[in-house]
Protein backbone atom coordinates (compact mmCIF):
# COMPACT_ATOMS: atom_id res chain seq x y z
CA UNK A 1 0.00 0.00 0.00
CA UNK A 2 1.59 3.31 -0.68
CA UNK A 3 1.42 6.67 1.41
CA UNK A 4 -1.77 8.15 -0.31
CA UNK A 5 -3.75 5.25 -0.38
CA UNK A 6 -2.79 4.94 3.53
CA UNK A 7 -3.59 8.77 4.33
CA UNK A 8 -6.43 8.02 2.19
CA UNK A 9 -8.16 4.96 4.22
CA UNK A 10 -7.15 7.16 7.62
CA UNK A 11 -9.21 10.17 5.93
CA UNK A 12 -12.26 7.56 5.61
CA UNK A 13 -11.66 5.69 8.85
CA UNK A 14 -11.90 9.32 10.75
CA UNK A 15 -14.55 10.31 8.62
CA UNK A 16 -16.70 7.06 7.86
CA UNK A 17 -19.72 8.95 6.80
CA UNK A 18 -17.53 10.77 4.54
CA UNK A 19 -18.85 10.92 0.48
CA UNK A 20 -16.30 12.36 -1.34
CA UNK A 21 -15.49 13.02 -5.13
CA UNK A 22 -11.47 12.91 -6.35
CA UNK A 23 -10.73 16.83 -5.88
CA UNK A 24 -12.30 16.61 -2.15
CA UNK A 25 -10.34 13.66 -1.39
CA UNK A 26 -7.43 15.49 -2.68
CA UNK A 27 -7.94 18.63 -0.68
CA UNK A 28 -8.52 16.90 2.36
CA UNK A 29 -5.48 14.39 2.13
CA UNK A 30 -3.77 17.46 0.65
CA UNK A 31 -2.54 15.56 -2.19
CA UNK A 32 -2.40 16.48 -6.20
CA UNK A 33 -5.63 15.28 -7.76
CA UNK A 34 -3.92 13.11 -10.80
CA UNK A 35 -2.20 11.09 -7.29
CA UNK A 36 -5.70 10.90 -5.90
CA UNK A 37 -7.29 9.50 -8.82
CA UNK A 38 -4.28 6.77 -9.13
CA UNK A 39 -4.62 5.56 -5.90
CA UNK A 40 -8.26 5.19 -5.95
CA UNK A 41 -8.47 2.69 -8.93
CA UNK A 42 -6.54 0.42 -6.46
CA UNK A 43 -8.86 1.01 -3.92
CA UNK A 44 -11.84 0.25 -5.10
CA UNK A 45 -10.49 -2.74 -7.43
CA UNK A 46 -9.89 -4.30 -3.64
CA UNK A 47 -13.55 -2.74 -2.53
CA UNK A 48 -12.39 -1.25 0.80
CA UNK A 49 -13.57 1.93 -1.23
CA UNK A 50 -17.11 2.00 -3.24
CA UNK A 51 -17.70 4.73 -5.45
CA UNK A 52 -20.79 5.89 -6.87
CA UNK A 53 -20.42 6.93 -10.57
CA UNK A 54 -22.87 9.08 -12.33
CA UNK A 55 -22.26 10.84 -15.98
CA UNK A 56 -21.13 14.38 -13.99
CA UNK A 57 -19.22 13.17 -10.98
CA UNK A 58 -18.16 9.78 -8.84
CA UNK A 59 -18.96 9.75 -5.07
CA UNK A 60 -16.30 7.66 -3.23
CA UNK A 61 -17.15 5.72 0.49
CA UNK A 62 -15.82 3.68 2.78
CA UNK A 63 -17.33 0.11 2.26
CA UNK A 64 -19.88 -1.19 4.59
CA UNK A 65 -18.27 -4.73 4.65
CA UNK A 66 -17.35 -5.86 8.03
CA UNK A 67 -14.86 -8.31 6.53
CA UNK A 68 -13.12 -5.51 4.48
CA UNK A 69 -13.24 -3.03 6.89
CA UNK A 70 -11.43 -5.29 9.11
CA UNK A 71 -8.54 -5.58 6.47
CA UNK A 72 -8.46 -1.90 6.23
CA UNK A 73 -7.79 -1.91 10.09
CA UNK A 74 -5.14 -4.45 9.73
CA UNK A 75 -3.63 -2.69 6.27
CA UNK A 76 -3.41 0.59 7.59
CA UNK A 77 -2.31 -0.36 11.20
CA UNK A 78 0.65 -3.17 9.81
CA UNK A 79 2.13 0.12 7.97
CA UNK A 80 1.39 2.49 10.49
CA UNK A 81 4.27 0.06 12.68
CA UNK B 1 5.01 20.00 29.83
CA UNK B 2 5.88 17.58 27.51
CA UNK B 3 5.18 19.58 24.59
CA UNK B 4 6.28 22.42 26.18
CA UNK B 5 10.00 20.98 26.88
CA UNK B 6 9.99 19.87 23.01
CA UNK B 7 9.60 22.96 21.90
CA UNK B 8 12.01 24.16 19.76
CA UNK B 9 12.67 27.33 21.63
CA UNK B 10 12.91 25.77 24.50
CA UNK B 11 15.81 23.36 23.23
CA UNK B 12 17.74 26.04 21.84
CA UNK B 13 17.13 27.85 25.48
CA UNK B 14 19.08 24.77 27.22
CA UNK B 15 21.57 24.34 24.38
CA UNK B 16 22.87 27.88 25.02
CA UNK B 17 22.88 27.32 28.77
CA UNK B 18 24.25 23.94 28.52
CA UNK B 19 27.62 25.65 26.38
CA UNK B 20 27.93 27.57 29.26
CA UNK B 21 27.74 25.17 31.50
CA UNK B 22 29.14 22.30 30.54
CA UNK B 23 28.15 19.36 32.56
CA UNK B 24 24.80 21.22 33.41
CA UNK B 25 22.21 18.53 34.70
CA UNK B 26 18.10 19.34 33.31
CA UNK B 27 15.33 18.70 35.19
CA UNK B 28 11.22 18.92 33.55
CA UNK B 29 9.42 18.34 36.42
CA UNK B 30 5.61 17.43 36.31
CA UNK B 31 3.24 19.32 38.58
CA UNK B 32 2.93 22.24 40.66
CA UNK B 33 4.19 21.08 44.19
CA UNK B 34 5.93 17.84 43.40
CA UNK B 35 6.27 15.02 46.18
CA UNK B 36 9.36 13.56 45.08
CA UNK B 37 12.28 13.97 42.72
CA UNK B 38 13.71 11.43 39.87
CA UNK B 39 17.51 11.53 40.02
CA UNK B 40 17.91 8.75 37.65
CA UNK B 41 19.52 11.44 34.80
CA UNK B 42 21.36 13.31 37.78
CA UNK B 43 22.94 9.91 39.06
CA UNK B 44 25.29 10.15 35.52
CA UNK B 45 26.66 13.42 36.20
CA UNK B 46 26.59 14.19 40.37
CA UNK B 47 28.63 12.10 42.15
CA UNK B 48 27.27 13.36 45.43
CA UNK B 49 23.38 12.14 44.82
CA UNK B 50 25.11 9.00 43.01
CA UNK B 51 26.71 8.12 46.47
CA UNK B 52 23.90 7.36 48.95
CA UNK B 53 20.35 8.07 49.56
CA UNK B 54 21.06 10.36 52.22
CA UNK B 55 22.53 12.56 50.06
CA UNK B 56 19.72 12.22 47.60
CA UNK B 57 17.52 13.43 50.36
CA UNK B 58 19.61 16.16 51.36
CA UNK B 59 19.58 17.19 47.90
CA UNK B 60 15.87 16.74 47.41
CA UNK B 61 15.11 18.78 50.13
CA UNK B 62 16.89 21.63 49.33
CA UNK B 63 15.70 21.51 45.62
CA UNK B 64 11.86 20.90 46.80
CA UNK B 65 12.23 24.32 48.95
CA UNK B 66 13.49 26.01 45.79
CA UNK B 67 10.73 24.72 43.56
CA UNK B 68 8.18 25.27 46.39
CA UNK B 69 9.82 29.16 46.46
CA UNK B 70 9.25 29.51 42.59
CA UNK B 71 5.59 28.00 42.86
CA UNK B 72 4.97 30.89 44.66
CA UNK B 73 6.75 34.20 43.30
CA UNK B 74 5.93 31.95 39.64
CA UNK B 75 9.08 33.48 38.51
CA UNK B 76 13.02 32.05 38.35
CA UNK B 77 14.72 30.56 42.11
CA UNK B 78 18.25 30.22 42.20
CA UNK B 79 19.99 27.97 44.91
CA UNK B 80 23.00 26.50 46.15
CA UNK B 81 23.05 22.76 46.46
CA UNK B 82 24.77 20.62 49.43
CA UNK B 83 28.31 20.75 47.16
CA UNK B 84 27.89 24.31 46.84
CA UNK B 85 27.33 24.06 43.14
CA UNK B 86 24.66 26.47 41.61
CA UNK B 87 20.79 25.85 40.77
CA UNK B 88 18.32 27.50 39.07
CA UNK B 89 14.22 26.81 39.12
CA UNK B 90 12.34 28.18 36.34
CA UNK B 91 8.46 27.69 36.56
CA UNK B 92 6.39 26.42 33.52
CA UNK B 93 3.35 28.76 33.98
CA UNK B 94 -0.06 28.36 31.61
CA UNK B 95 -2.87 30.30 31.83
CA UNK B 96 -1.71 31.78 35.24
CA UNK B 97 -1.26 28.84 36.79
CA UNK B 98 2.43 26.75 37.78
CA UNK B 99 2.30 23.53 35.41
CA UNK B 100 5.57 22.13 36.38
CA UNK B 101 9.05 22.72 36.11
CA UNK B 102 12.48 23.27 34.14
CA UNK B 103 15.20 23.27 36.59
CA UNK B 104 19.13 23.08 35.58
CA UNK B 105 21.91 22.40 38.45
CA UNK B 106 25.71 21.64 38.72
CA UNK B 107 26.60 24.89 37.53
CA UNK B 108 29.79 25.98 39.32
CA UNK B 109 29.37 29.73 38.98
CA UNK B 110 25.66 31.75 39.88
CA UNK B 111 23.61 32.16 36.85
CA UNK B 112 23.82 35.71 35.72
CA UNK B 113 20.51 37.48 35.94
CA UNK B 114 20.03 38.69 32.24
CA UNK B 115 20.16 34.74 31.62
CA UNK B 116 17.44 33.86 34.02
CA UNK B 117 15.05 36.65 32.02
CA UNK B 118 16.37 35.54 29.06
CA UNK B 119 14.79 31.97 30.20
CA UNK B 120 11.71 32.94 31.82
CA UNK B 121 10.54 35.04 28.22
CA UNK B 122 11.51 31.89 26.36
CA UNK B 123 9.45 29.40 27.86
CA UNK B 124 6.54 32.10 27.74
CA UNK B 125 7.18 32.33 24.16
CA UNK B 126 7.08 28.43 24.69
CA UNK B 127 4.13 28.25 26.55
CA UNK B 128 2.38 30.58 24.88
CA UNK B 129 3.07 28.61 21.05
CA UNK B 130 1.84 25.45 22.55
CA UNK B 131 -1.44 27.21 24.08
CA UNK B 132 -2.23 28.61 20.29
CA UNK B 133 -1.28 25.04 18.72
CA UNK B 134 -3.69 23.38 20.91
CA UNK B 135 -6.80 26.03 20.59
CA UNK B 136 -5.94 25.32 16.52
CA UNK B 137 -6.37 21.64 17.17
CA UNK B 138 -9.44 21.79 19.03
CA UNK B 139 -10.43 24.24 16.81
CA UNK B 140 -9.40 21.50 13.79
CA UNK B 141 -11.05 18.76 15.50
CA UNK B 142 -14.36 20.68 16.29
CA UNK B 143 -14.50 22.26 12.63
CA UNK B 144 -13.06 19.69 10.55
CA UNK B 145 -15.55 17.18 11.09
CA UNK B 146 -18.48 19.84 10.14
CA UNK B 147 -16.68 20.73 6.78
CA UNK B 148 -16.36 16.96 6.15
CA UNK B 149 -20.12 16.76 6.20
CA UNK B 150 -20.61 19.96 4.42
CA UNK B 151 -18.59 18.65 1.83
CA UNK B 152 -20.46 15.44 2.06
CA UNK B 153 -23.91 16.91 1.61
CA UNK B 154 -22.25 18.55 -1.37
CA UNK B 155 -21.29 15.80 -3.26
CA UNK B 156 -24.62 13.67 -2.39
CA UNK B 157 -26.56 16.87 -4.44
CA UNK B 158 -24.37 16.51 -7.01
CA UNK B 159 -24.45 12.75 -7.29
CA UNK B 160 -28.21 13.18 -7.00
CA UNK B 161 -29.08 15.89 -9.09
CA UNK B 162 -27.11 14.18 -12.03
CA UNK B 163 -30.22 11.72 -12.93
CA UNK B 164 -33.41 12.40 -14.13
CA UNK B 165 -34.19 8.71 -13.68
CA UNK B 166 -36.23 7.67 -11.00
CA UNK B 167 -35.79 4.25 -11.04
CA UNK B 168 -31.67 5.21 -11.18
CA UNK B 169 -32.15 7.92 -8.50
CA UNK B 170 -34.34 6.35 -5.75
CA UNK B 171 -31.65 3.14 -5.13
CA UNK B 172 -28.75 5.50 -4.99
CA UNK B 173 -30.47 8.38 -2.72
CA UNK B 174 -31.04 5.38 -0.37
CA UNK B 175 -27.73 4.13 -0.42
CA UNK B 176 -26.05 7.37 0.30
CA UNK B 177 -28.69 7.62 3.33
CA UNK B 178 -27.60 4.54 4.16
CA UNK B 179 -23.29 5.58 3.74
CA UNK B 180 -24.05 8.98 4.82
CA UNK B 181 -26.11 7.40 8.56
CA UNK B 182 -24.28 4.65 8.94
CA UNK B 183 -27.20 2.59 8.58
CA UNK B 184 -28.09 -1.14 7.73
CA UNK B 185 -31.48 -0.54 5.82
CA UNK B 186 -33.32 2.18 4.07
CA UNK B 187 -36.21 2.49 2.38
CA UNK B 188 -38.14 5.07 -0.04
CA UNK B 189 -42.01 5.33 -0.38
CA UNK B 190 -43.82 7.34 -3.22
CA UNK B 191 -47.16 8.43 -2.39
CA UNK B 192 -49.54 7.72 -4.80
CA UNK B 193 -52.31 10.59 -3.91
CA UNK B 194 -55.08 8.68 -6.01
CA UNK B 195 -54.84 5.50 -4.35
CA UNK B 196 -54.24 7.28 -1.10
CA UNK B 197 -50.88 4.85 -0.63
CA UNK B 198 -47.26 4.40 -0.43
CA UNK B 199 -45.51 2.26 -2.33
CA UNK B 200 -41.89 1.33 -1.39
CA UNK B 201 -39.84 2.05 -4.55
CA UNK B 202 -36.29 2.26 -3.43
CA UNK B 203 -34.99 -0.53 -0.79
CA UNK B 204 -31.52 -1.03 0.35
CA UNK B 205 -30.48 -3.66 2.98
CA UNK B 206 -26.46 -3.77 3.98
CA UNK B 207 -27.33 -6.35 6.84
CA UNK B 208 -29.06 -9.80 7.51
CA UNK B 209 -31.87 -8.49 9.76
CA UNK B 210 -31.58 -5.50 8.52
CA UNK B 211 -34.78 -5.71 6.96
CA UNK B 212 -36.12 -2.91 4.94
CA UNK B 213 -39.86 -2.01 4.39
CA UNK B 214 -40.93 -3.09 1.20
CA UNK B 215 -44.69 -3.64 1.66
CA UNK B 216 -47.57 -0.95 0.54
CA UNK B 217 -48.60 1.38 3.28
CA UNK B 218 -51.90 3.19 3.06
CA UNK B 219 -51.87 6.87 4.30
CA UNK B 220 -52.21 7.05 7.84
CA UNK B 221 -51.16 4.17 9.11
CA UNK B 222 -48.00 2.55 9.90
CA UNK B 223 -45.12 4.77 10.71
CA UNK B 224 -44.65 5.27 7.11
CA UNK B 225 -48.18 6.22 6.67
CA UNK B 226 -48.50 8.56 9.87
CA UNK B 227 -44.94 10.47 9.31
CA UNK B 228 -46.68 10.99 5.20
CA UNK B 229 -50.34 11.58 6.76
CA UNK B 230 -49.01 14.03 9.43
CA UNK B 231 -45.71 15.42 7.45
CA UNK B 232 -44.18 15.05 10.79
CA UNK B 233 -41.30 12.83 10.89
CA UNK B 234 -40.36 9.94 13.89
CA UNK B 235 -37.35 9.10 15.49
CA UNK B 236 -36.32 6.45 17.72
CA UNK B 237 -32.96 5.47 18.64
CA UNK B 238 -32.80 2.49 15.46
CA UNK B 239 -35.18 4.06 13.24
CA UNK B 240 -35.52 7.31 11.65
CA UNK B 241 -38.74 8.04 9.67
CA UNK B 242 -38.78 12.04 7.66
CA UNK B 243 -41.62 12.77 5.02
CA UNK B 244 -40.42 14.24 1.49
CA UNK B 245 -41.96 17.30 1.55
CA UNK B 246 -42.18 19.90 -1.27
CA UNK B 247 -45.34 21.98 -0.65
CA UNK B 248 -47.35 18.82 0.01
CA UNK B 249 -45.94 15.07 1.47
CA UNK B 250 -44.53 13.28 -2.04
CA UNK B 251 -42.88 10.80 -0.11
CA UNK B 252 -41.54 9.21 2.97
CA UNK B 253 -37.58 7.91 3.78
CA UNK B 254 -36.86 5.52 6.46
CA UNK B 255 -33.39 4.43 7.90
CA UNK B 256 -32.68 1.80 10.54
CA UNK B 257 -30.01 0.75 12.65
CA UNK B 258 -29.49 -2.83 14.30
CA UNK B 259 -26.76 -2.26 16.62
CA UNK B 260 -28.20 -1.22 20.17
CA UNK B 261 -25.44 0.30 20.95
CA UNK B 262 -25.17 3.01 18.45
CA UNK B 263 -28.01 4.57 18.07
CA UNK B 264 -29.34 7.83 15.96
CA UNK B 265 -28.38 11.08 17.62
CA UNK B 266 -29.46 14.81 16.83
CA UNK B 267 -26.98 15.13 14.32
CA UNK B 268 -27.95 11.69 12.14
CA UNK B 269 -31.95 13.94 12.92
CA UNK B 270 -30.51 16.75 11.17
CA UNK B 271 -28.48 14.82 8.60
CA UNK B 272 -31.40 12.69 7.22
CA UNK B 273 -33.61 15.94 7.16
CA UNK B 274 -31.24 17.63 5.05
CA UNK B 275 -30.91 14.50 2.83
CA UNK B 276 -34.87 14.59 2.39
CA UNK B 277 -34.72 17.95 1.21
CA UNK B 278 -32.00 17.57 -1.41
CA UNK B 279 -33.85 14.42 -2.63
CA UNK B 280 -37.27 15.85 -2.78
CA UNK B 281 -36.08 18.46 -5.33
CA UNK B 282 -34.27 15.63 -7.35
CA UNK B 283 -37.24 13.59 -7.22
CA UNK B 284 -39.57 16.41 -8.09
CA UNK B 285 -37.34 17.13 -11.11
CA UNK B 286 -37.44 13.40 -11.98
CA UNK B 287 -41.00 12.92 -11.99
CA UNK B 288 -41.38 15.99 -13.83
CA UNK B 289 -39.07 15.03 -16.25
CA UNK B 290 -40.69 11.64 -16.44
CA UNK B 291 -44.03 13.09 -17.09
CA UNK B 292 -42.44 15.34 -19.76
CA UNK B 293 -41.04 12.45 -21.26
CA UNK B 294 -44.26 10.56 -21.74
CA UNK B 295 -46.58 13.48 -23.07
CA UNK B 296 -43.00 13.73 -25.77
CA UNK B 297 -43.24 9.68 -26.63
CA UNK B 298 -47.51 10.27 -27.06
CA UNK B 299 -46.96 12.95 -29.38
CA UNK B 300 -44.28 11.24 -31.18
CA UNK B 301 -46.13 7.89 -31.20
CA UNK B 302 -49.29 9.63 -32.29
CA UNK B 303 -47.58 11.46 -35.45
CA UNK B 304 -45.90 8.44 -36.77
CA UNK B 305 -49.28 6.55 -36.34
CA UNK B 306 -50.91 9.55 -38.45
CA UNK B 307 -48.02 9.52 -40.84
CA UNK B 308 -48.98 5.37 -41.38
CA UNK B 309 -52.26 5.99 -41.18
CA UNK B 310 -52.10 8.49 -44.75
CA UNK B 311 -51.02 5.96 -46.85
CA UNK B 312 -47.78 7.75 -47.94
CA UNK B 313 -46.04 5.27 -49.28
CA UNK B 314 -46.53 3.45 -52.78
CA UNK B 315 -49.82 0.80 -53.45
CA UNK B 316 -48.55 -2.20 -51.84
CA UNK B 317 -46.05 -0.87 -49.79
CA UNK B 318 -45.71 -2.54 -46.53
CA UNK B 319 -43.89 -0.26 -44.34
CA UNK B 320 -43.15 -0.39 -40.94
CA UNK B 321 -41.31 2.48 -38.59
CA UNK B 322 -41.28 0.20 -35.93
CA UNK B 323 -39.14 -2.27 -37.29
CA UNK B 324 -37.40 0.09 -38.53
CA UNK B 325 -36.35 1.97 -35.42
CA UNK B 326 -36.11 -1.78 -33.65
CA UNK B 327 -33.06 -2.44 -35.57
CA UNK B 328 -31.92 1.24 -35.38
CA UNK B 329 -31.54 0.62 -31.74
CA UNK B 330 -30.00 -2.81 -32.09
CA UNK B 331 -27.65 -1.40 -34.13
CA UNK B 332 -27.17 1.48 -31.68
CA UNK B 333 -26.57 -0.49 -28.54
CA UNK B 334 -24.45 -3.16 -30.60
CA UNK B 335 -22.37 0.07 -31.43
CA UNK B 336 -22.45 1.41 -27.59
CA UNK B 337 -24.19 4.39 -29.16
CA UNK B 338 -24.94 6.82 -25.82
CA UNK B 339 -28.18 6.70 -24.30
CA UNK B 340 -29.09 9.95 -25.11
CA UNK B 341 -28.47 9.81 -28.96
CA UNK B 342 -30.10 6.14 -29.13
CA UNK B 343 -33.32 8.38 -28.28
CA UNK B 344 -33.06 11.07 -31.01
CA UNK B 345 -32.54 8.32 -33.12
CA UNK B 346 -35.49 6.25 -31.75
CA UNK B 347 -37.27 9.36 -32.78
CA UNK B 348 -36.18 9.82 -36.07
CA UNK B 349 -36.68 6.22 -36.47
CA UNK B 350 -40.62 6.73 -36.22
CA UNK B 351 -40.94 10.43 -38.26
CA UNK B 352 -37.93 10.01 -40.70
CA UNK B 353 -40.27 10.00 -43.67
CA UNK B 354 -42.53 12.78 -42.12
CA UNK B 355 -41.36 14.66 -45.25
CA UNK B 356 -43.68 12.63 -47.46
CA UNK B 357 -46.77 14.13 -46.54
CA UNK B 358 -45.42 17.29 -48.96
CA UNK B 359 -45.20 14.92 -52.34
CA UNK B 360 -48.40 14.93 -54.48
CA UNK B 361 -49.68 12.09 -54.01
CA UNK B 362 -49.62 10.44 -57.65
CA UNK B 363 -45.87 10.10 -57.47
CA UNK B 364 -46.21 8.38 -54.13
CA UNK B 365 -48.53 5.82 -55.72
CA UNK B 366 -46.76 5.63 -59.11
CA UNK B 367 -46.47 2.04 -59.55
CA UNK B 368 -43.61 2.58 -62.96
CA UNK B 369 -40.32 4.26 -62.47
CA UNK B 370 -40.25 8.08 -61.86
CA UNK B 371 -39.44 10.63 -63.88
CA UNK B 372 -36.20 12.56 -63.02
CA UNK B 373 -38.52 15.92 -62.09
CA UNK B 374 -40.65 13.30 -60.11
CA UNK B 375 -37.29 11.64 -58.23
CA UNK B 376 -36.65 15.01 -57.56
CA UNK B 377 -39.46 16.00 -55.78
CA UNK B 378 -38.76 12.45 -53.84
CA UNK B 379 -35.53 13.58 -52.71
CA UNK B 380 -36.96 16.54 -51.16
CA UNK B 381 -38.96 14.61 -48.44
CA UNK B 382 -35.74 14.33 -46.29
CA UNK B 383 -35.46 18.26 -46.33
CA UNK B 384 -39.28 18.81 -46.31
CA UNK B 385 -39.18 15.94 -43.19
CA UNK B 386 -36.88 18.47 -41.34
CA UNK B 387 -38.24 21.61 -41.70
CA UNK B 388 -41.24 20.40 -40.89
CA UNK B 389 -40.26 18.97 -37.37
CA UNK B 390 -37.52 21.47 -36.28
CA UNK B 391 -39.68 24.04 -34.51
CA UNK B 392 -40.26 21.17 -31.79
CA UNK B 393 -37.62 21.81 -30.01
CA UNK B 394 -37.47 18.27 -28.25
CA UNK B 395 -36.66 16.59 -31.66
CA UNK B 396 -33.79 19.00 -32.02
CA UNK B 397 -31.40 16.43 -32.23
CA UNK B 398 -33.29 13.90 -34.23
CA UNK B 399 -33.40 16.74 -36.81
CA UNK B 400 -29.87 15.97 -38.45
CA UNK B 401 -30.84 12.15 -38.60
CA UNK B 402 -34.14 13.06 -40.66
CA UNK B 403 -32.03 15.27 -43.06
CA UNK B 404 -29.22 13.03 -44.08
CA UNK B 405 -30.42 9.25 -43.88
CA UNK B 406 -30.18 9.32 -47.27
CA UNK B 407 -26.61 10.27 -47.17
CA UNK B 408 -24.50 7.02 -48.74
CA UNK B 409 -21.03 6.77 -47.09
CA UNK B 410 -19.12 7.69 -50.45
CA UNK B 411 -20.66 11.21 -50.72
CA UNK B 412 -23.21 10.37 -54.09
CA UNK B 413 -26.03 10.30 -51.42
CA UNK B 414 -28.90 13.59 -51.15
CA UNK B 415 -29.80 16.04 -50.31
CA UNK B 416 -25.64 17.27 -49.42
CA UNK B 417 -23.78 14.52 -50.46
CA UNK B 418 -22.26 14.33 -47.10
CA UNK B 419 -19.14 11.99 -47.21
CA UNK B 420 -18.27 9.70 -44.76
CA UNK B 421 -17.84 10.66 -40.84
CA UNK B 422 -19.64 14.11 -41.82
CA UNK B 423 -22.90 12.26 -42.13
CA UNK B 424 -24.32 12.27 -38.53
CA UNK B 425 -23.81 8.60 -37.27
CA UNK B 426 -27.71 8.31 -36.74
CA UNK B 427 -28.34 9.43 -40.09
CA UNK B 428 -25.86 6.04 -40.74
CA UNK B 429 -27.42 3.85 -39.07
CA UNK B 430 -30.80 5.06 -39.87
CA UNK B 431 -29.75 4.77 -43.26
CA UNK B 432 -28.75 0.52 -42.83
CA UNK B 433 -32.14 0.03 -40.97
CA UNK B 434 -33.75 1.79 -43.44
CA UNK B 435 -32.13 0.18 -46.22
CA UNK B 436 -32.87 -3.58 -44.28
CA UNK B 437 -36.68 -3.05 -44.03
CA UNK B 438 -37.15 -1.82 -47.18
CA UNK B 439 -35.97 -4.69 -48.68
CA UNK B 440 -37.81 -7.46 -45.67
CA UNK B 441 -41.07 -5.63 -47.07
CA UNK B 442 -43.33 -6.25 -49.93
CA UNK B 443 -43.06 -3.60 -52.88
CA UNK B 444 -44.99 -3.57 -55.85
CA UNK B 445 -42.53 -4.76 -58.11
CA UNK B 446 -40.85 -7.33 -56.23
CA UNK B 447 -41.59 -9.50 -53.27
CA UNK B 448 -39.64 -9.18 -49.65
CA UNK B 449 -36.30 -10.58 -49.59
CA UNK B 450 -35.36 -12.69 -46.19
CA UNK B 451 -33.43 -11.28 -43.77
CA UNK B 452 -30.06 -13.42 -44.58
CA UNK B 453 -30.66 -11.97 -48.69
CA UNK B 454 -30.85 -8.41 -47.12
CA UNK B 455 -28.12 -8.95 -44.26
CA UNK B 456 -26.17 -10.01 -47.48
CA UNK B 457 -27.37 -7.38 -49.77
CA UNK B 458 -26.40 -4.39 -46.96
CA UNK B 459 -22.96 -6.39 -46.46
CA UNK B 460 -22.39 -5.79 -50.31
CA UNK B 461 -23.00 -2.14 -50.15
CA UNK B 462 -20.59 -1.44 -46.76
CA UNK B 463 -18.04 1.38 -47.49
CA UNK B 464 -19.74 2.39 -50.75
CA UNK B 465 -23.42 3.25 -49.29
CA UNK B 466 -23.15 2.20 -45.95
CA UNK B 467 -20.56 3.10 -43.10
CA UNK B 468 -18.45 -0.26 -42.78
CA UNK B 469 -18.81 -0.33 -39.02
CA UNK B 470 -22.50 0.06 -38.77
CA UNK B 471 -22.55 -2.74 -41.00
CA UNK B 472 -20.59 -4.61 -39.17
CA UNK B 473 -22.25 -4.33 -36.13
CA UNK B 474 -25.61 -4.98 -38.21
CA UNK B 475 -24.19 -8.18 -39.23
CA UNK B 476 -22.75 -8.91 -35.92
CA UNK B 477 -26.79 -8.51 -35.06
CA UNK B 478 -27.88 -11.11 -37.71
CA UNK B 479 -25.53 -13.63 -37.50
CA UNK B 480 -26.29 -14.07 -33.49
CA UNK B 481 -29.66 -14.06 -34.50
CA UNK B 482 -30.96 -10.63 -32.57
CA UNK B 483 -32.62 -9.42 -35.37
CA UNK B 484 -36.03 -10.47 -35.95
CA UNK B 485 -39.13 -9.55 -38.08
Amino acid sequence: MTVIQRRILRFFQEHPHAVETVRGIASWVGVEVELIAEALKDLQEKRWLTADETSAVTGYALTRDERLLMQIRQAVKTETK
Amino acid sequence: MKKITENPAIRQLRQALTGQVPKAIWWEIEGARPKRLDYAVACRTCRFVRKSAKNRTQCERRFLGALERSRQSAGPVQFVCPIQRYAVCLPVRQNGEVHGFLAMCHSEEAIPRTHLELAEATIGAAVREVERSDELKILSDTIQPRCVALSTIHTIHRLISSTLDLEELLPRVARLCCQVLRAQACTIWLMDREKQILTPRAVVELKKGARGDARPTKLGSGIAGRVASTCKAHWTGRMMVVPLVEEECIGVVSVRRIEPSRPFGALDQEILTTLAEQAVVAIRNAQMYETQERVTWGTIRSLSAILDGMDTYSPGTVSSPKIMAEVALAIAREMKVPSVQQKSLHYAALLHDAGRLGIPQEILRKPSKLEPAELAEVKQHTVRGASLLEPLEVLEPAVPIILYHHERYDGTGYPKGLKKEAIPLGARILAVANAFEAMICDRPYRRAMSISEAAREIASHAGTQFDPKVVEAFMDLVRSGRVKI
